[in-house]
């Protein structure tokens, strides 16, 4: 447990303080590698290999290597995160995975323990060589349960779907996929709905790189993602209605992010919550991201969006987390907080259109009342973030004082617009040295909304630094 | 107004401490023990941990009485928890200002007790005690003797070279 907290130099330090810490050490320390290289660093002398440039030598065989120390590191081994890391880097490690594939002698037990696989890949590898990657990794780590792909260009090479699909229709333990954005080709996501272990299947959502419009419109087959319970996907909203139908997968969803980006019709935003809180009311986690195109749409016909868009997602009983991501902000008034607070009364995240295009008209209106922040309090113990567009209409009243009842208690993450300033609070418990924020000031200020007497650190970032507007009266509000 | 309820925790040689039940419960094992057999004036027996390493631990009990309970699949052996290792709260730093024989007495009670903060706070001060010093520091800190060959330490020392610069 000790040896948890320990960075690895310590950890090969207290390896050879004495033969009881010996193996608690060795454990910890190669639990989690972030190269295959120290493995193969067993095995011959990678530090050539890599002065080399990273070609590998045909003539290096692996027969009559220390095969048994090798198993002997392997077998600690629980994750591995790959990254792209240098090119040449990245061409050692799998040329010695494929190699390694061929001549190790432990049949499927190359890797036994590993579950958890990062893997970022970098196409400016060849086509022939990242294609040749997939087979190479089937079978060496059998008990693969979680992993995840990144990309370092937006767009996958097609001769890599084959390949990579067999491979993920081998793992049949896995319980969590990420796949990279918007990369959702309908091969992969097939061979994903036969794991019968599948519980997470999210497409990471990061940038809004070039849509996979096959993989966006595509539908689930009947049958598939039998245990499916987390989902994030890319999808046009009209696709996104066809993909959300009532049926038993959709109703055991606990948690879904959807990026429905790019629609044209602005007023059936409620009508697709509704369907949400209809088909999926075992949801925990709700997110959405609702950026309309605003090439196809008339700037005057998109407008903020009200409590409708929640009151349709009211089955939902059990939610924790809800976010919702809209150019424009969302109006919240008291009697709204209240409503939110009786229908989810355990919510951990609430974080309502806290980051609306700055480009376009916001009217002073828009926004959530000022007001609404010790009620938040006070209905939603359990908040440790929450994120919020205050509207500029009301006055900051905060005075430095709240009634015990109306300061947070759990929250971590505080997040609000107002006046075009940005505050972002992220609670800490010791109080680092200043940071200087992009583009506006920072500084440390010791928070009440945490009651432990946590540090603050507070982030203003403002596209005119020197309009403190309310700050001073909200720093009242926060010291 | 009523008053708290109290529990009663009897330790290993005979002392017994009464608390209120709220402050018992930041251990697992109590909560458990309680929800199990239900309230009762007897005693709660805790044959691993004696007075004063009992009294130890419920100052850090009554101290964090309030506090969020730690979710239950945090894994401390991720790379960022190893960057938190150091970050100790004021309070929790003073607190665990003691010899090394009561640390490891309140690592090994926190563990029984089942109370994962200040389990983390024990391994943490630990953790810090050792960060960055060689093999031989590290005995001589803690009294351990070098039981390997030469041979067998240089063989260890090679196999994970990799980490010794990170």
């Amino acid at each position: 447990m000790i040896f948890a907290f320990v960075d690895e130099a310590t950890l090969a330090a207290c390896a050879l303080v004495c033969r009881p810490w010996k193996e608690p050490a060795l454990d910890e320390l190669w639990k989690h590698l972030d190269s295959l290289l120290p493995l193969f660093g067993l095995l011959f002398d990678v530090e050539a290999l890599l002065l080399g440039g990273g070609e590998y030598p045909e003539n290096l065989l692996m027969r009559g290597v220390d095969w048994l120390k090798f198993r002997s590191y392997a077998q600690r081994v629980r994750s591995i995160d790959i990254e792209p890391g240098s090119l040449s880097l990245f061409h050692v490690n799998m040329a010695l995975l494929a190699v390694a594939s061929i001549d190790h002698p432990f049949g499927s037990l190359f890797l036994p323990h590993v579950h958890r696989l990062e893997l970022g890949l970098d196409f400016k590898l060849l086509d022939e060589e990242a294609a040749a990657l997939f087979p190479s990794l089937q079978g060496l780590a059998p008990n693969l349960q979680e992993l995840s792909i990144t990309f370092t260009s937006p767009i996958l090479v097609g001769d890599l779907e084959a390949p990579l699909s067999r491979w993920i229709s081998s793992l049949q333990h896995l319980t969590k996929l990420w796949l990279p954005p918007y990369y959702q080709p309908k091969m992969i996501v097939t061979a994903a709905g036969e794991l019968k272990e599948l519980k997470v299947l999210k497409i990471m959502v990061k940038s809004a790189m070039v849509a996979n419009e096959e993989g966006m419109q595509m539908e689930f087959a009947p049958n598939t993602f039998p245990m499916l319970r987390a989902l994030a996907w890319n999808s046009s909203l009209p696709n996104a209605f066809q993909l959300l139908q009532p049926s038993p997968r959709v109703e055991a969803l606990e948690s879904l992010y959807l990026d429905c980006s790019g629609y044209d019709d602005h007023v059936t935003i409620p009508t697709f919550t509704r369907l949400i809180g209809h088909a999926c009311p075992r949801l925990r986690e709700v997110s959405l991201i609702l950026l309309p195109d605003w090439w196809t749409r008339a700037e005057s016909s998109v407008g903020p969006l009200d409590m409708e868009v929640l009151y349709g997602l009211a089955p939902c009983e059990n939610l924790v987390t809800l976010q919702i991501g809209h150019p424009f902000p969302m109006t919240l008034n008291e009697s709204d907080v209240h409503w939110i607070g009786r229908s989810w009364r355990n919510l951990e995240r609430l974080v309502l259109c806290v980051d609306p295009d700055l480009d376009r008209p916001i009217n002073p209106r828009m926004g959530a009342s000022i007001l609404a922040l010790p009620l938040l309090a006070e209905l939603l113990p359990n908040l440790t973030r929450l994120g919020l567009y205050f509207r500029e209409s009301d006055v900051m009243r905060f005075s430095g004082d709240l009634h015990p009842q109306h300061q947070f208690k759990n929250l971590r993450t505080l997040q609000l617009i107002r006046e075009g300033i940005r505050f972002s609070y992220t609670t800490k418990q010791n109080i680092p040295s200043p940071k200087i924020g992009s583009g506006g000031k920072a500084m440390n200020l010791r928070s009440t909304f945490a009651p432990a007497a946590c540090a603050a650190e507070i982030l203003c970032k403002s596209s005119d630094p020197t309009n403190g507007g309310d700050l001073a009266g909200f720093q009242g509000w926060v010291c | 107004m009523s008053a708290a309820p109290q529990v009663t925790l009897e330790s290993s040689d005979g002392e017994k401490f009464k608390v209120d039940k709220e402050v018992a419960e930041r251990s697992v094992l109590i909560k458990n023990m309680i929800e199990d057999v239900g309230e009762s004036d007897n005693p709660i027996p805790l044959p691993n941990v004696n007075a004063s390493v009992l009294k130890k631990v419920l100052e850090y009990c009554e101290h964090h009485r309030g506090d969020p309970l730690p979710a239950a699949d945090a894994d401390p052996s991720n790379d960022d928890n190893r960057k938190r290792a150091t970050e100790i709260s004021d309070w929790d730093q003073k607190f665990i200002q003691v010899d090394q024989e009561m640390l490891f007495e309140i690592i090994l009670a926190a563990n029984y007790m089942d109370i994962k903060p200040l389990l983390d706070v024990g391994c943490k001060t630990v953790a810090n005690m050792i960060k960055g010093k060689t093999p031989e520091e590290i005995r001589k800190l803690f009294n351990i003797v070098n039981d390997f060959t030469p041979e067998e330490e240089a063989q260890i020392k090679k196999e994970n070279e990799w980490a010794e610069d990170r």
